[in-house]
């Protein structure tokens, strides 16, 4: 009898789930997506779930703990890129390992969400005991500080066994969220219709892959770097020197790029630059578009990273030539 | 560990096949000994240091009940040994309690007091997080040696049995505050995993994360993001109230449902729980608030506290104060802030004024224009005193309430008003239901119903859940 019980609650479920569905295929709101439902996850096993609406940035947690594989290809790395979520949109994976693959040199995209400074990535560096030849940071303006995130402070409380935890919470949310909302919508997000920030990550280079459709609006121009040169914040600038005296004890040189941006100023990060006595990369595109406010449009997003690649090239022959002389390394892992 | 983590899920799953596997009747050795270790499990999954914390005041109470010697009689009252193992106990327990939770309260209003007196003193703050469920256990603990030394219990003889009665895992850290008396002769009762225990434990599992994912997570959304405006001058009167309503609903259900998914997965153990709420916004009068709300809580205060201060048994004013104090107390058990001082301080005075007026003896026949008059009154104070519960001091809570009478002309949106409605609509349906359940004008729902609500819910849970995971009351 009582497995007549269950049968009703099945029926039920099943009943109110087939009328949703119907309801979202055959109606006008058929028109509204579901971004969670339509994201296409990489194949490599080497990209792991970085960031969705349930879970915020996971991607904090693996790299602050150097889960799995991710502690040693950082180590191994010789060029660490370092910035916000701008440099993050700014670096497509396809170019960075189309440049390095053909250059045989190890690298690492280091970047976070959640307008993190260089106060988390430091910490990385150091807990993880990290030794690149060349550091390449986004002075945009606001990453050279000491200040962390809300997120990333709380990150930093916690120990790998949580880390680990926490990533394996969101793999399986992530997955069951994925699988459900292509029969049934979320009536809310339904309803609101925005569209959600669902980011992988590779570990074995950090670089982001955004599967979102609705980034890829056309978006507005970006301003191009003019060549000229703002004043730095002399705090910045104290920030910064401090961070490349460091990083030269760790055997490390810096070099300062700007990712384009509509609120960022290229002349701030220049003058930095010069404070500093580092090569800066702010190559001049035409065309560059953003889709938010604050990041390039995959489209841009290409064209810019190819021009900055190219620049960064020079840097390497001229102050990290012996990378230069290193044997081709194997790329194990194919871009999915 | 979290209720709503895939973890806990699994846990509990792992749990129920050790069940069917290793204890079919429940009182198996084995099957009690995967008890215990899935409930060091749940409970170390945070902090693993806090076991020795829970281990340690457990250990102190097994050994000072096995101190208290043979039960007094009239002819061998208690002695001074019975006493001492007591005050042992209660010395340990409160005293862990008092660290953690109310350590740097205590020094930070020592060095305002010294500040106010012209001494100028910098005093260091413990700085230590609150270990999860500790209130809880620590009041399960105390009334395990209480009613040792009362005589209405045996001391436990095996440590592991007491042990499980404090970190039983689907109670340890949010209640109910079970009794030892109701759960450590369960240990010796066999219990098989009929149908019936399994569809009504699975319903309780699916009410709970209900209340907890849709109603209570979604209902939050609103209320954090906009309570706040209520302490700015201007903001919309309606929207305030509103919120005080939403955030009414979001407490119960976010309360409720974390103690319906613990009486769920104990019923599947093979463990009984008791009611922790029983529709507290139908209530009365304010005594029956509190026989609804938080009922292992009310009843632990009545029986180790108010009862002992004297109960109604003295003179009136007595009673009052007795009131006073318990309530004070059971706000300040919720956390050291003075909001939750206030909202114990008004709870208690609101019980205090309804025994002046007679108003608490519902059995006493009353025109029904005087018993309406009196639960919207009820209803509004116990929606105030939610004001100063949720609110970060009391400047705050009395700066919303000025709001609220101020004719502020500020926003209100209308989502807020909608969506809220929406997800407060299930907490008021179940309250209407169970008030027209105790008025006799309908049947409560047997389990065709529940199969047909199960099904619904469930459906709610896939299609609307909210964004957080952490409970309120994992605070306290």
């Amino acid at each position: 009898m009582h497995g007549a019980y269950v049968a009703v609650a099945l029926a039920t479920l099943g009943g109110l789930v087939s009328a949703t569905a119907a309801l979202w295929a055959w109606t006008p709101l058929r028109h509204r997506t579901m971004d969670i439902a339509e994201t296409i996850r990489p194949l490599s096993r080497f990209a792991y779930l970085a960031a969705d609406r349930r879970s915020g940035h996971v991607d904090h947690y693996a790299l602050y703990q150097g889960l799995g594989e991710i502690a040693d290809r950082l180590r191994a790395a010789d060029v660490l890129f370092i910035g916000n979520s701008r440099l993050m949109f700014g670096l497509p994976q396809e170019q960075v390992r189309a440049f390095f693959g053909a250059r045989g040199i190890s690298y690492y995209v280091m970047g976070f969400g959640h307008t993190e400074g260089l106060g988390f990535a430091e910490d990385i560096v150091e807990r993880l005991d990290l030794h690149p030849k060349l550091i390449v940071a986004n002075a945009d303006g606001t990453f050279f500080t000491n200040e962390v995130s809300e997120w990333a402070a709380l990150v930093m409380e916690t120990g790998r066994f949580d880390a680990l935890k926490y990533r394996a919470e969101a793999e399986a949310t992530h997955w069951v969220r994925r699988h459900l909302h292509r029969v049934i919508p979320h009536v809310l997000e339904l309803y609101r219709n925005e569209p959600e920030f669902i980011v992988y990550r590779s570990s074995r280079d950090g670089t982001w892959r955004v599967e979102w459709d609705r980034m890829t609006n056309d978006g507005a121009g970006v301003p191009m770097d003019d060549g000229r040169v703002d004043e730095a914040d002399v705090r910045t600038v104290a920030i910064a020197r401090r961070f490349q005296l460091d990083m030269a004890a760790r055997g490390a040189q810096l070099v300062l790029c700007s990712i384009p941006s509509p609120h960022v100023s290229q002349g701030h990060g220049r003058a930095l630059a010069e404070q500093l006595g580092v090569p800066f990369l702010a190559p001049v595109v035409d065309d560059i578009r953003h889709f938010d406010g604050s990041h390039l449009t995959p489209a841009s997003a290409r064209r810019y990273s190819e021009a900055l690649l190219a620049e960064l090239d020079g840097v390497l022959r001229t102050h990290v030539p012996e990378l230069l002389g290193a044997p081709v390394r194997p790329r194990e892992d194919p871009v999915p | 560990m979290n209720f709503v983590s895939y973890a806990f899920l699994l846990l509990l799953g792992v749990v129920l096949i050790g069940r069917l596997v290793l204890g079919p009747r429940k009182i198996e050795s084995p099957y009690v000994a995967l008890l215990l270790v899935a409930s060091v499990l749940f409970y170390g999954w945070h902090v693993p240091m806090y076991l020795l914390i829970l281990v340690g005041s457990t250990a102190v109470d097994y050994v000072a009940a096995r101190a208290m010697g043979p039960r007094p009689t009239v002819d061998a009252p208690a002695s001074q040994r019975r006493t001492l193992a007591l005050i042992a106990s209660l010395t340990t327990n409160l005293g862990l309690l008092g660290f953690f939770k109310y350590g740097d309260f205590g020094l930070e209003s020592l060095a305002a007091l010294l500040q106010s007196i012209g001494v100028e003193v910098s005093l260091p703050t413990i700085g230590l997080a609150l270990p999860m469920g500790i209130s809880f256990y620590t009041f399960q603990s105390m009334s395990y040696t209480i009613d040792v030394y009362r005589g209405r219990l045996a001391p436990c003889e095996r440590f592991g049995r007491l042990f499980l009665f404090v970190a039983f895992f689907p109670q340890l850290v949010a209640g109910p505050i079970v009794r030892a008396s109701e759960f450590l002769p369960q240990l010796d009762r066999p219990r098989r995993l009929r149908a019936r225990v399994v569809t009504e434990g699975l319903y309780l599992i699916v009410l709970g994360y209900f209340l907890k994912m849709v109603c209570a997570d979604n209902l939050g959304v609103y209320v954090d993001g906009h309570w706040n405006s209520g302490y700015e001058p201007g903001a919309s009167p309606w929207l305030l109230v509103w919120l005080t309503l939403l955030f009414s609903g979001q407490i119960f259900s976010d309360f409720a449902g974390y103690t319906a998914i613990a009486r769920g997965a104990a019923f599947l153990l093979g463990y009984r729980l008791p009611l922790n709420f029983n529709s507290p916004y139908v209530a009365g009068t304010f005594k029956n608030f509190w026989e609804r709300w938080h009922m292992t809580l009310s009843r632990w205060l009545r029986d180790y506290l108010y009862i002992p201060l004297g109960g109604n048994r003295g003179s009136s004013a007595r009673t009052y104060v007795n009131l006073l104090v318990v309530m004070v107390l059971g706000g300040f058990w919720h956390g050291a802030a003075l909001p939750f001082l206030a909202w114990g301080l008004l709870h208690g005075a609101a019980l205090a004024v309804e025994r002046v007026t007679g108003m608490h003896q519902q059995r006493v026949p009353r025109p029904l224009i005087l018993r309406l008059a009196w639960f919207l009154v009820v209803q509004l104070i116990v929606l105030v005193t939610w004001i100063f519960f949720r609110s970060e001091t009391i400047g705050d809570a009395v700066r919303f309430i000025g709001n609220i009478g101020g004719g502020g002309d500020g926003p209100f949106p209308a989502e807020v008003f909608w969506v809220g409605l929406l997800f407060l609509l299930p907490v008021i349906v179940m309250h209407v239901w169970r008030a027209l359940v105790e008025g006799g004008q309908v049947r409560d729902l047997g389990p065709f119903g529940k199969a047909i609500t199960s099904g619904a819910m469930l459906f709610g849970i896939a299609s609307a859940y909210g964004g957080s995971d952490a409970f309120i009351y994992f605070q306290f």
